[in-house]
């Protein structure tokens, strides 16, 4: 399944040098004549209008029949089994809205979209992103590992393409760099934080019950130490005290840390890994026979991913969980995952949805835009407000700098081996059970 | 033992004063304080933890010096006999996890049964491996031997990542853990150390007992002279290679019995078992232990007293340490010994 | 045989056994580098055999070639084989982009206080390892220690930028703006150029200690540590001299990786493959020779690309890449430089054959 789009990508490499009609044949009938179809690839950065000349050409016809999404994700590596979802979610996304009759600005035009694999590689992030361009997407989307992130955007912005950021943690994407071109609808690592801290400390406090005590387990890379150096300042904001900090080196067991956090007795143990780190703490918790009154996870993948949960069992059950993820109050959400299991037999996680939420706001941009120009789809996301989303967040609409201004991760707990979002009030599907 | 521990309690008091840091060992040293205070604590005014959470550091350290001995096993095998960088050590692993994985859904077996069968199928890809890579350079310089291995990994890795994806896979064993006063040893560990002695044992016999045992050690002695006295040495490379993958298909096999993994696991235990393989000396058996043994109490106790990771700056200081004062190792020399 | 082709071999032979034919080649070389980027878009037919290759791809084929031709200066001419190069190669990129970020300080004083630091780890290395001795893989695998030792210490000091590393800060907030002074360009050209001016560079030093007695004495202690030192080379001092001029200029690729690609981490300069991608284009081209780093950088990457885009199943193309590597390594243990000389040998002794069967 995963194949289709990859082949695409392999058929472009030679389909478009040998200057046959193809993809982008279809795309352009102006650049296709002679060693003139190959002037439109020569702009890789160097010459960066060039790339849009390519995709001039496909609002040369009034109303394209399809717009091509360029998603840019890791397909092989470490990070992949995350990234297939991701693209996957890019994928159905657009899926969706064709079966619903396509752009209706654009009289119906599909969308569809292509995969590029970028390894999880820094160098392949701006390679990816060119060749994506060069396929004729007239957005991107990606790229999850945020090196790779900052190399794809940064292309895409010399290309003059949008790039809508599916899932990427680091504050520094955005905040550190002057770009045009980029948009991250999620919260960033510090907005997690900030979340987790005040959510829980509500809701537990809200219901009668105590917490004043907190021990972290982090991965020790660049997401956990994040969300570690955030959560540092929120939770004593909250009132709640810092008693032990854990770190996690992917590949290891998660014993000592338990038995240190066992030591330092917390009411609350927050755990930021990916799905293999959680799945260790659990069965070390379950091996020392440990039992924190809140086991809890902040932007925690794996508490959001059913197929996760059940194979931790119930040590997980009634824990606590801040990721950015599905409006439970909407049926639309709810329908988006179950045809997501259907359709790719892969666990729907919280990545998963911020990609789709993602790819909502490309095609909003798109239909707003009226056209498959980047420069038209970058000045639409520039003002747009999408309120139509899957995600468990107010509207998304982008300040100047990129992100989303009403980025929000509400707060889970899990019921019967269930993701329930129990606060903020407007988003809650139930109530805190103890 | 004491000792073992002490330089890391040292260093945390300095850690822990570092700026940014919090302090996660308040609770530690509070709870110190109202436990029976040892001797130690009363001479040296170092708050320590309670006995019993000492104990459970004590045999997880233990318990992970043991997975690393075994898995530098193999690595310092092939080391000492064919002054070969296996790089591949760690895909080897994967393999074997992976093979354990499908032996046992296939079978419905236990996972026990799997583990003869993936040493068996690592041999044999061992020897292919050799056959096909190894035995047409083993004379260039070492720097080809590595680059090969590296292709080895790369292949193997891709492999195993397109048949079952990047996914954490585990068997769902749910082996539980023995409780002796409140110090935990999980089973699924205990099971894997207990493999790993087994193997220690029954590898050490047949290189000391059996006649191609004696002519891979003179092999490893002298290559030339081996030569001389007519030992088929392409054939003993060709043995000992096999005998080294099916060593890591051992510690891969045994690694989900208490463990998630991924196509990724490998590679992350491999540096931690060059390390192993220097510290304890290059083909050395019980250096493997002795250097898996310093890595785990030096992992465990760092992990716990120390901030973030910083334990693995002990690990490869000590390392570093050990090359220059010792480059043969803790237990140098060959496999002989 | 025609005698047309065994006359353009022997001439071939014989302009190899010239002493300017290594400079020569050297600068053809850098020649046609500089005009790739030109040469790629270049059509016959409406077909462009070489459109595959992006500029992106060119850059990071030159950033290896890099790394590889400095590290063939130690471990190539002096046969110390050293496995922790990323260490100098993220020295070079945290001082960079630490002082650009944290003091405004130009990325160019970063660069040159990086390598300095890299050359001076370099002489702290070496200093313990030759002092006592360490050889071969004990040798290779100190180095790697050293290198995953900085990866931890990066990690864990949050003043280091701790597991997230740093962004590079725009360049108005250093500079007047994007240019040479401020190594940060709008487009990819100027930073081909920069980085293969880089390469220049570190090539013209390479040739020239290949020339000078100090190749010659680093060649003797490849060969014969003993008998060099026996016959009164300081073999220690020129090792040290060796590793400090190698981690100096391995910085300079490593600055530059922390400019192009905008952010580093301790993960992304400090790991262990970036240990093997370092010196792979030297083995793959030729260990010890001054060409070997180039052409074997122009074969690694440029082959991995191809498999990349060929190949339609993620992750088959690191497969296959893996076998090439290997099928290179066995058929050509002395690197693909080694190809045209021993197809000269090759035609040599076969046309030797026929004049002798013809007599």
């Amino acid at each position: 399944m995963g194949d289709n789009p990859a082949d695409s990508v392999s058929r472009r490499s030679f389909v478009k040098y040998s200057g046959a009609a193809g993809v982008a044949g279809a795309l352009a009938g102006c650049s296709s004549t002679g060693d003139g179809g190959d002037g439109s690839d020569g702009g890789d950065g160097s010459d960066g209008s060039d790339g849009s000349d390519g995709s001039d050409g496909s609002d040369g016809g009034d109303a394209p029949d399809e717009v091509i999404i360029g998603s840019n994700h890791p397909l092989s590596g470490a990070l992949s089994n995350t990234g297939e979802r991701m693209d996957q979610a890019v994928k159905l996304a657009a899926m969706l809205k064709n079966e619903s009759g396509g752009v209706e600005s654009l009289d119906g035009a599909e969308l569809s979209v292509v995969s590029g694999d970028n390894e999880g590689a820094q160098e392949l992030g701006g390679e990816v992103a060119q060749e994506l361009i060069d396929e004729g997407a007239s957005v991107l989307t990606g790229c999850y590992s945020s090196p790779v992130t900052s190399a794809a955007t940064r292309t895409a912005e010399s290309a003059g393409v949008p790039f809508v950021i599916s899932v990427s943690v680091a504050n520094s994407i955005l905040q550190e760099t002057e770009l045009n071109y980029a948009y991250r609808p999620q919260p960033p690592a510090d907005q997690m934080a900030i979340d987790h801290a005040r959510l829980l400390a509500e809701s537990i406090r809200d219901a009668g019950e105590e917490i004043e005590t907190a021990g972290l387990f982090y991965i020790d890379i660049s997401f956990g130490q994040s969300i570690r150096d955030a959560l540092r300042e929120e939770l004593p904001a909250n009132d709640i005290e810092i008693v032990a900090e854990t770190a996690y080196e992917p590949g290891d067991t998660a014993d000592t840390q338990v038995t240190s956090l066992r030591d330092a007795d917390p009411d609350a143990v927050i755990a930021t890994t990916y799905r293999s780190g959680t799945i260790e703490l659990v069965n070390a918790m379950d091996n020392q026979d440990y039992r924190p009154d809140y086991l809890t996870g902040c932007s925690n993948a794996a508490m959001n991913d059913i197929s996760a949960l059940e194979e931790m069992g119930d040590t997980v059950e009634g824990g606590f969980a801040t990721n950015f993820a599905l409006d439970p109050t909407s049926d639309r959400a709810a329908e988006v995952r179950s045809r997501f299991e259907s359709e790719f037999d892969s666990g729907f996680d919280a990545n998963v949805a911020m990609t789709y939420a993602a790819t909502e706001v490309i095609i909003a941009a798109i239909e707003e835009a009226g056209s498959a120009d980047p420069e038209d789809i970058n000045d639409a996301l520039g003002g747009i407000t999408v309120e139509n989303h899957i995600a468990a967040m107010p509207p998304i609409t982008f300040a100047d700098n990129g992100e989303n201004e009403n980025a929000l991760a509400p707060l889970f707990q899990i019921q019967d081996l269930e993701d329930r979002v129990v606060a903020p009030e407007e988003f809650a599907e139930t109530d805190v059970q103890f | 033992m004491l000792s073992s521990f002490l330089p890391d309690a040292c260093c945390r008091e300095a850690a822990a004063g570092a700026p940014g840091a919090a302090d996660p060992l308040g609770g530690l040293a509070a709870l110190a304080g109202t436990v029976d205070a040892t001797a130690a604590q009363a001479v040296l005014g170092i708050s320590l933890p309670s006995p019993t959470i000492f104990a459970q550091y004590f045999v997880f350290a233990v318990l992970l010096g043991g997975i690393y001995g075994l898995v530098a096993l193999g690595l310092t095998m092939i080391f000492g006999v064919m002054d070969v960088i296996n790089f591949a050590h760690g895909a080897l692993m994967v393999v074997a996890m992976y093979t354990v994985l499908v032996f046992s859904n296939a079978t419905g077996l236990s996972p026990f049964f799997a583990i003869p069968f993936a040493v068996v199928l690592l041999f044999v890809l061992g020897v292919l491996i050799y056959r096909s890579t190894i035995a047409p350079i083993i004379d260039a310089p070492q720097e080809n031997q590595l680059i090969v291995t590296f292709g080895v990994l790369l292949i193997l890795i891709s492999g195993v990542e397109m048949a079952f994806g990047s996914d954490p896979r585990q068997l769902g064993l749910e082996l539980g853990s023995l409780n002796i006063s409140g110090v935990f040893v999980p089973q699924g560990q205990l099971y894997a150390l207990v493999i790993a002695l087994v193997a220690l044992t029954a590898t050490w016999l047949f290189l000391q007992r059996t006649m191609l045992g004696r002519a891979i050690r003179g092999t490893a002695d002298n290559r030339d002279g081996a030569q001389y006295v007519g030992i088929d040495v392409p054939r003993i490379d060709a043995l000992t290679f096999g005998i080294g993958a099916a060593l890591a298909g051992l510690a891969g096999g045994v690694i989900p019995l208490f463990q998630s993994f991924t196509p990724a696991l490998g590679d992350q235990y491999l540096i931690n078992a060059f390390v192993v393989v220097v510290l304890g000396g290059l083909g050395s058996f019980p250096g493997a232990f002795v250097g898996g043994l310093i890595i785990g109490f030096i992992q465990v106790f760092g992990s716990a007293y120390l901030d973030g990771s910083s334990y693995q700056i002990l690990i490869f200081l000590a390392f570093i340490l050990v090359l220059l004062v010792k480059p043969e190792g803790l237990l140098g020399g060959s496999a002989d010994e | 045989m025609s005698n047309a082709l065994s006359r353009a071999i022997e001439r071939y032979g014989a302009f190899r056994d010239e002493w300017y034919a290594l400079p020569v080649l050297v600068a053809v070389s850098l020649v046609v580098l500089a005009a790739m980027p030109f040469l790629r878009q270049l059509a016959l037919f409406g077909v462009a055999p070489l459109g595959w290759i992006s500029l992106n791809m060119l850059i990071v084929t030159l950033v290896w070639a890099t790394t590889a031709q400095a590290w063939n200066i130690m471990s190539g001419y002096t046969g110390q084989f050293s496995f922790g190069h990323a260490a100098f190669f993220g020295l070079g990129a945290y001082a960079t982009i630490l002082l650009t970020s944290t003091f405004a300080i130009s990325p160019w004083i970063g660069m040159l206080i990086g390598s300095t630091l890299a050359g001076m780890y370099g002489l702290l290395i070496g200093a313990l390892t030759f002092r006592y001795e360490l050889e071969g893989h004990y040798f290779a695998l100190a180095t790697l220690a050293f290198a995953e030792l900085l990866r931890y210490v990066f990690t864990n000091v949050p003043q280091l930028g701790g597991a997230s590393g740093f962004f590079r800060p725009l360049a108005r907030e250093y500079a007047d703006g994007p240019g040479l002074a401020a190594f940060q360009f709008t487009g990819d050209l100027p930073y081909y150029y920069l980085i293969l001016g880089f390469l220049t560079v570190v090539t013209v030093v390479s040739l020239a200690i290949n020339r000078s007695q100090l190749g010659y004495y680093l060649f003797a202690i490849r060969e014969r540590e003993q008998a060099a030192a026996a016959i009164g080379v300081p073999t220690y001092q020129y090792k040290l001299l060796a590793v400090a001029v190698s981690a100096f200029f391995t910085a300079w690729p490593g600055a530059f990786w922390a400019m192009y690609f905008n952010t580093i981490r301790p993960t992304t300069v400090f790991e262990l493959l970036v240990n093997v991608e370092i010196l792979l284009p030297a083995i793959v081209g030729g260990i010890g020779t001054v060409l070997g780093p180039i052409v074997g950088a122009l074969i690694v990457i440029p082959v991995g690309e191809f498999v990349r885009q060929s190949f339609s199943i993620p992750g088959l193309n690191n497969a296959v890449y893996g076998v090439i590597l290997i099928a290179i390594v066995l058929y050509s243990p002395k690197g693909v430089v080694s190809w045209p000389s021993r197809f000269v040998e090759l035609l040599r002794s076969r046309t030797d054959l026929l004049d002798d069967d013809g007599a």
